[in-house]
This record gives C-alpha cells, structure tokens and sequence, in this order.
C-alpha cells in the first residue's frame, strides 16, 4: 500500500459497481470510475437520475461490493470502516423507526454490537440539544416534522463519531427555508468535527454552497465527468453569501456542464 | 382511516345498541309467538345463570384452559416458525406449502384425528385450538418480519448488526402489528377449537354442555353455555388488546 493513500478518506481507482439481476446478468453502474476524497473534505454529488450517485455511496458505505478495481477507505477496505464505525449514512426519507422515541432512536448505534460502547446518552443530548430537538426528544417520529426527523437522522449518524459522513439527498424531501437553514447547520457540524462529508444532491444550490469541491456524473456509465473546485470560494473559513456573484458564476457553469451529461 | 365519533358517542351508540336489542328480544319474541325451547328471553337464561351457577362454572373452566393454551401453543409455534422461515429461505420453500396443503384441511374434519391421536383428556382440545389459530398467525408473522423497508435494512447493515439484533430491534417491533390484527382474530377462533374438541369427545367444557342440552332440549342451558363461549372469547380479546395497547405506543 502506498502512504499517500492513507491521507486519502476514500480513494477510487478504475472502479467498476453494478448489481447483479435476477436473471443473473451483471448490470454495470459505475464503470472505470476514479476519484481521491481527502479527510475532512466536503465532496457534493450530482448528476442525472440513475447515474449511480446513491450506488457509490453505498459501495463507500459496504452495502454493495465492487466488481472491478479498488475502493479503499483510509487506506482500507470499506468492510473494515463499516466494522469500526467510521461511516455513518443519512437517507432521503430518514428512516427513524417509529416505535422509538426521538432520544432513542439517536441512541440506536450505541445498542448494536460492540462498536457503540465509546458513546453514552449524554452525548445523544448533547447532539438533541445543537440540533435544537432537546424539546421533542420523547416524542415519536410520527409526531414531528420533516426538517425535525432529518435533524434526528443526523444526530443518530452522529452518535458514533464517524470520521466520514454520507448523505444520499437528506433534504430533498424539505421546503427551501428548512432546507437552507439545516444547510448552515450542517456546514456548522462539519467545521466543528472536521470530518469527511459525501453529499449526493439533485439542487445545484445545494451542491455548490456546501461543497468544497462538486463532483458531476454522467449517465450510462456512471463516470466522473467534472470535478468543480469551489475551495477559492470559501478560503477564508467563513460561510458564503448565497447571492455571492461568484457562487452564482459557479452554479452557471455547473447547470451548463450538466445539461451535457 | 375509521370514522372517529365524539367520544360520549364512542361509549353510549354501542351500549344503546346492545340494550335495545335485549328488549326487543324479551319483549317482542313471546309477542312473534316464539316458544321459549327454541329461544328463551334474555331473563330466562339469565335464571339459568343463576339457578346453575355451579354447574356451568364447572364446564367454563375446562374450555378457558383449553382455549387460553390452545391459543398460547398455536400463537407461539407460528411465531417461531415465522422467523426460522424468514432466516431460511430454503425451509420456508420446502415446507410453507406442506403447511398451505395441511391448512386446506377442514378443522371438522381434522379434529376427530386429534381425538385419535391424543385420546379423550385436555390435550386434543388445546391442540385443535392450537391448530386453528396456528396459520393466520403464520401467514402474517411472516409479512410483519419482512415488512422492514430496504433504507431500514441498510441502516443495520451499516450498523453491522447480528441477524438476532436485526430480529429484536427492527423485524419484531415490525411485525409487531401485523401479529396483534391475527391475536384479535385467534382470540375467538380459539375458543371455537376448543368447543369444536368437546363436542366430538368429552363430557366436560361448554362444547360438551351445548351438545347435551341440545338433545335434552335444555334450551336454557344451552343459551346459558354459548353465553359463556362469547364472555370468554371476548375476556381474550379484551387481554390481547390490551397488550397491545401497552406493547405498541406509538402512532405513525
Ligand atoms: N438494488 C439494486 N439492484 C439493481 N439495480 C439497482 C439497485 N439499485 C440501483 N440500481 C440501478 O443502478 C442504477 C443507478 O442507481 P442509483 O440509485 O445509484 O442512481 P442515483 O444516481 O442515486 O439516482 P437518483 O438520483 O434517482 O437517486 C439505476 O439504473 C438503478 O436502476
Ligand atoms: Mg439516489
């Protein structure tokens, strides 16, 4: 292995991923995909509908196993980083179990195996408490709002102390306040922990204003077709106006490079 | 979505229901010429109650044994089985038809082979209450396990969490649901598994007592029994719905 993998949090190389069907044929999704993510980078994803956004996070996550090349996280296999708990995941549709109150179901990863021991409920409050949920944490799923399950989402993502956090479309689903307001928040969360974020969104706003960097896919195969480096941008550490002339020139290009993919 | 009505509603529409049928039996039937061998009045087998107390009490006992066991051996087998088909496809594919073929089987028609194989006592009643609350149960325990949606499946996946973690934290609460609805339906097709046991081989329990009085014409006694079957269908109703009350908290 080489050294210089290791600085990387997830390294991609010549990669292939696909799903076999049921009739036994391998459909290829991702194909000679290459991409180097750095710890603690802010990567957004986005590209057409089926071009294998969410299929690379869970190849990143081990929920689908390459067929060619190499994915390595921090230099190792994403089995092992699933074993350590260094991946977390948010879905779209947040899936919070509804038979569990808000409190616990932030506290679920800490009652799976063994991983979770370096966790406690006192972390789960203070986590409640800076996503503002200290209020509801006894109640049910059933009995919040959208933006407040998707808050409860990432505090169940959080309570493991991931070092990589992926996020298949986690506010798709919200109005555009909620939205822009949770986009803060999270780019907050991010400063604090400094850990590696993958952001899979449909909004080219959304991908711009949040990432360091914007990865465009094309279709068919799924293949990085530009990787946009808004790190000029957001130097000074201070979060940017989302009228900044500059973010608008960079979401141009962006809606132009992906009216081709 | 049932239609909720105003809660006073809820206790008062049922309850006037109920008594006013009760009147236009008592009243009305004698009035249609109705002779009481046939149908006595809600008053004449309310004497019976009284009058029999100790004999009926008897017979009771014998049938809530066998119901409440039947309905606790045939509940609990189909839950195992639904979840060692769940974790093993090839079981299931093997023997949930087998299983489909014996549930085509008429419980009439089963019930005296039970008898046979398990001679006159207490233990063929349970097992026919058993047998006949046993498949619903399955059928549904079995939808309930594998209702967890593909995003929850993931979340334990990423969590690496056991095949027993799966089961007790995602797949069990589930199905949680899906077993209540058959446990509301067992709590009466027990006690009909047990009645239906009596009648082919016993002299004890209300299946025996309803048998007997309908060829003595003891219409009274009958009335009284098949009284007693429904109060004790309903008293397991009236457990599991509230165990079910307690177990499922939530609202979605
Ligand atoms: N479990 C699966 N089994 C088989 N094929 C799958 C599976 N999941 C996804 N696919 C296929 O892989 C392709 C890429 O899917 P993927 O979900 O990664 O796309 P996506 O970029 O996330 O799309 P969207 O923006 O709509 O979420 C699609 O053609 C899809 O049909
Ligand atoms: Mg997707």
């Amino acid at each position: 292995m080489n050294a210089a993998h290791a600085d990387f949090a997830i390294a991609a190389k010549a990669l292939d991923v696909g799903y076999q069907s049921a009739s036994g044929a391998l459909n290829i999704v991702l194909q000679d995909f290459n991409l180097d993510v750095s710890a603690g980078e802010f990567l957004t994803i986005i590209g057409p509908s089926g071009c294998g956004k969410s299929t690379f996070l869970r190849a990143v996550a081990d929920l689908v196993q390459p067929v060619k090349g190499s994915l390595e996280v921090f230099g190792s296999k994403p089995v092992d980083s699933r074993l350590k708990r260094d991946v977390s995941f948010v879905f779209q549709d947040s899936t919070l179990l509804p038979w569990r109150t808000v409190l616990e179901n932030v506290l679920l990863p800490l009652q799976i195996g063994k991983a979770g021991t370096d966790g406690s409920s006192g972390d789960a409050n203070a986590l409640l408490d800076m996503l503002g949920l200290s209020n509801f944490k006894n109640r049910y799923p059933g009995q919040i709002s959208g933006g407040q399950k998707q808050r409860v989402a990432i505090a169940r993502a959080l309570i493991s102390k991931p070092k990589i956090l992926l996020m298949d479309e986690p506010f798709g689903a919200l109005d555009e306040i909620t939205r822009d307001r949770l986009n803060d928040e999270l780019l907050r969360i991010w400063r604090d922990t400094g850990m590696t974020i993958l952001f899979v969104t449909h909004s080219i706003m959304e991908a711009a204003y949040l990432g360091e960097r914007a990865l465009i896919l094309s279709a068919n195969p799924g293949r990085v077709r530009k990787i946009v480096d808004l790190r000029s941008l957001k130097d000074n550490g201070q979060t940017l106006s989302r009228e900044d002339p500059r973010l608008t020139d960079a979401m141009r290009d962006m809606r132009n490079e992906l009216s081709h993919c | 979505m049932s239609i909720k009505l105003p809660s006073p509603w809820n206790i008062v529409l049922p309850l006037g229901g109920a008594v006013s049928v009760l009147i236009a039996w008592q009243f009305l039937l004698p009035l249609a010429g109705v002779p009481s061998y046939i149908v006595p009045t809600p008053s004449e087998i309310g004497g019976v109650m009284t009058k029999e107390y100790a004999l009926l009490w008897r017979n009771f006992w014998p049938t809530l044994h066998e119901s409440v066991l039947g309905f606790l051996f045939g509940n609990g087998i189909a839950v195992i089985l639904a979840i060692v088909f769940v974790h093993n496809r090839y079981l299931q594919a093997a023997y949930f038809p087998v299983i489909l073929f014996l549930n085509t089987i008429p419980i009439l028609a089963l019930a005296p082979v039970i008898i046979l194989m398990f001679g006159l006592g207490m233990a063929p009643k349970v097992v026919i209450a058993a047998v006949i609350c046993f498949f619903p149960t399955l059928v549904n325990m079995i939808r309930g396990l594998e209702s967890i949606t593909p995003n929850e499946h993931e979340l334990f996946r990423i969590l690496s969490a056991s095949k027993a973690e799966t089961l007790w934290r995602l797949r069990l609460p589930r199905a949680a649901p899906f077993l209540f609805s058959s446990l509301r339906i067992a709590s009466a097709t027990a006690v009909i598994g047990a009645v239906v046991g009596e009648w082919i081989g016993s002299d004890r329990g209300l299946g025996a007592m309803i048998i007997q009085a309908t060829f003595n014409y003891q219409s009274g006694r009958l009335y009284a029994a098949i009284v007693l079957c429904s109060l004790l269908s309903i008293s397991i109703f009236a457990l599991v719905v509230a165990c079910e009350k307690w177990v499922i908290r939530y609202h979605d």
